[in-house]
């Protein structure tokens, strides 16, 4: 279970994370939605304890990140593709992450093919496609059997067939009874993937539950999504290059 | 710690360009002590000019930019395609990242130092024939400075690794340290005596032998490239342990 509770990131005066609460429960896929910098990859961050919190917690069955003794057993992550180095084979960037949390290597080949990435393990990571990219990231998230998963934005530049994937690869690692927590900026995208929805904009959580409770009185979630962002995106609301549109 | 130990290792020996690094550390300084040996004119060296226990030992010196090259690379790369944030998501122990990446540093640098050294002093003296020496004659001395370019190497591997933690980019750490070995440095002792405390110039005379030029003993000058490996290691670890990894 991941329970993030009211979390504060502040970078100089500006809070981008502002008392965000929220949990993510086992077996269901929860849905982390915000627009462009809402904040969402920052509280990943530091729920994957990259960065430090100003304060609140970010907590994995009540222990930090950071207290994991070897936390690929525990949680897989892949956060903004696979982070990886071009120069190095899929199969050798597979291998350095399995030794560092004592995963025997003979588990790469399986994550590999879960992955559908067998024929290119001794392919160099520079060669590797954007999709190809991010099934490495999953492939790496994947290798430690973990009981939770997070995932930023894991379908971004992945063509249909991609995003299908993704989608019945979510669907059925929450049928294995895993935490699922999946960021994305799409709530179209998530509709038909997420048990549980969180809502952020600016930092704060502005709706959150299931699909129904999320949707409320409007047509769909998307329609909703948009409802509750409104005037706090990146972007000026109803105006393209500067001029209010009719 | 023996898991992020072996999983540095692997991942300093599964990239081309630091594989190459090594390589080329282990190949310049033999190659070089072989060319300069048939290159030998006894009737150009000046009796007592270059002793010739440190024949081979004089091209260690061109082994030191490889080695900033392979400490910055072996740092550096964890800041390109952000691959510092799969090495913390995996171990998320700062200390036990830092301390592997310093020991591989040293380790390797070591191993280089040994092999490539060896090698080209043989090479040198097998090359040199009747105006080298016999395996037999090869002296303590010349296993003290077999000693002294191992320190060497280790400890300016050391520092350029803490200096590219530092900046988190082995470009701007090899665009300071490289001219520095390069001979910028001593070229400029001469008019500026307190030059001979930089990190290069300290501990030069672990190499070979600079008479004349005013630089530290071998000893003295390992110790200050001790205290400049140590604080900019402190420094290094200081950054590494307090930043974001944020989105690099």
């Amino acid at each position: 279970m991941i329970e993030i509770s009211n979390l504060v990131k502040r970078h100089g005066t500006s809070n981008v994370i502002d008392d965000l609460s929220f949990t993510a429960h086992p077996g269901r896929v929860t849905g982390f939605l915000g627009p462009n910098g809402a904040g969402k990859s920052s509280t990943l961050r530091i729920l994957l304890g990259l960065d430090r919190a100003t304060a609140g917690t970010a907590l994995i069955n009540g222990a930090t990140y950071r207290s994991l003794r070897n936390p690929l057993r525990t949680v897989g992550a892949m956060l903004d593709g696979p982070g990886a180095t071009k120069g190095r084979t899929a199969k050798a960037h597979l291998t350095w992450i399995a030794q560092s949390n004592g995963i025997p290597v003979s588990r790469i080949n399986e994550v590999l093919a879960m992955t559908g990435l067998s024929g290119a393990s001794r392919t160099r990571i520079g060669g590797f496609s954007l999709g190809m990219g991010q099934r490495l990231g999953i492939a790496a998230a994947l290798l430690g059997d973990p009981e939770i998963l997070v995932l930023d934005e894991p379908t971004n530049g992945l063509d249909p067939d991609g995003i299908r994937w993704i989608r019945r690869f979510l669907r059925s690692m929450a049928a294995e009874g895993k935490t699922v927590l999946v960021s994305s900026h799409l709530m179209g995208e998530m509709e038909e993937t997420a048990d549980d929805f969180v809502v952020i904009a600016q930092g704060r959580v502005v709706a959150q539950g299931t699909g129904d409770e999320v949707r409320g009185n409007h047509s769909n979630l998307e329609t909703a999504f948009f409802a509750l962002t409104e005037g706090q995106t990146e972007y000026l609301s109803g105006r393209i290059d500067g001029v209010e549109q009719a | 710690m023996l898991n992020t130990f072996r999983s540095e290792l692997t991942k300093a020996l599964t990239l081309r360009s630091i594989q190459a690094t090594l390589l080329a550390a282990v190949l310049v300084p033999p190659l070089l002590a072989f060319f300069s040996g048939l290159a030998f004119d006894p009737t150009r060296t000046a009796s007592g000019g270059f002793p010739v226990e440190s024949h081979g030992f004089e091209t260690a010196g061109f082994g030191q930019p490889i080695i900033i090259l392979f400490a910055a690379l072996l740092v550096g790369t964890e800041y390109l395609d952000a691959q510092v944030r799969t090495t913390l998501i995996a171990t998320p122990s700062r200390a036990r990242i830092f301390g592997a990446k310093l020991m591989i540093t040293a380790l390797l640098s070591a191993v280089v130092a040994a092999l490539s050294t060896a090698v080209a002093v043989l090479l040198k003296h097998a090359v040199l024939d009747d105006h080298g020496l016999d395996l037999g004659q090869f002296s303590t001395a010349m296993a003290w400075n077999l000693l002294g370019v191992i320190v060497n190497y280790s400890l300016l591997g050391l520092i350029a690794a803490s200096a590219t933690m530092i900046m988190r980019n082995y470009i701007a750490a090899i665009v300071v340290l490289v001219p520095m070995v390069l001979g910028l440095t001593i070229s400029l002792v001469g008019a500026i005596p307190l030059l001979k405390f930089l990190p290069d110039l300290a501990g030069i005379q672990l190499l070979t032998a600079y008479p004349g030029i005013g630089l530290l003993e071998s000893i003295h000058g390992a110790l200050v490239m001790m205290i400049w490996a140590l604080g900019l290691g402190i420094i290094g670890w200081w950054l590494f342990s307090t930043r974001d990894v944020g989105t690099s």
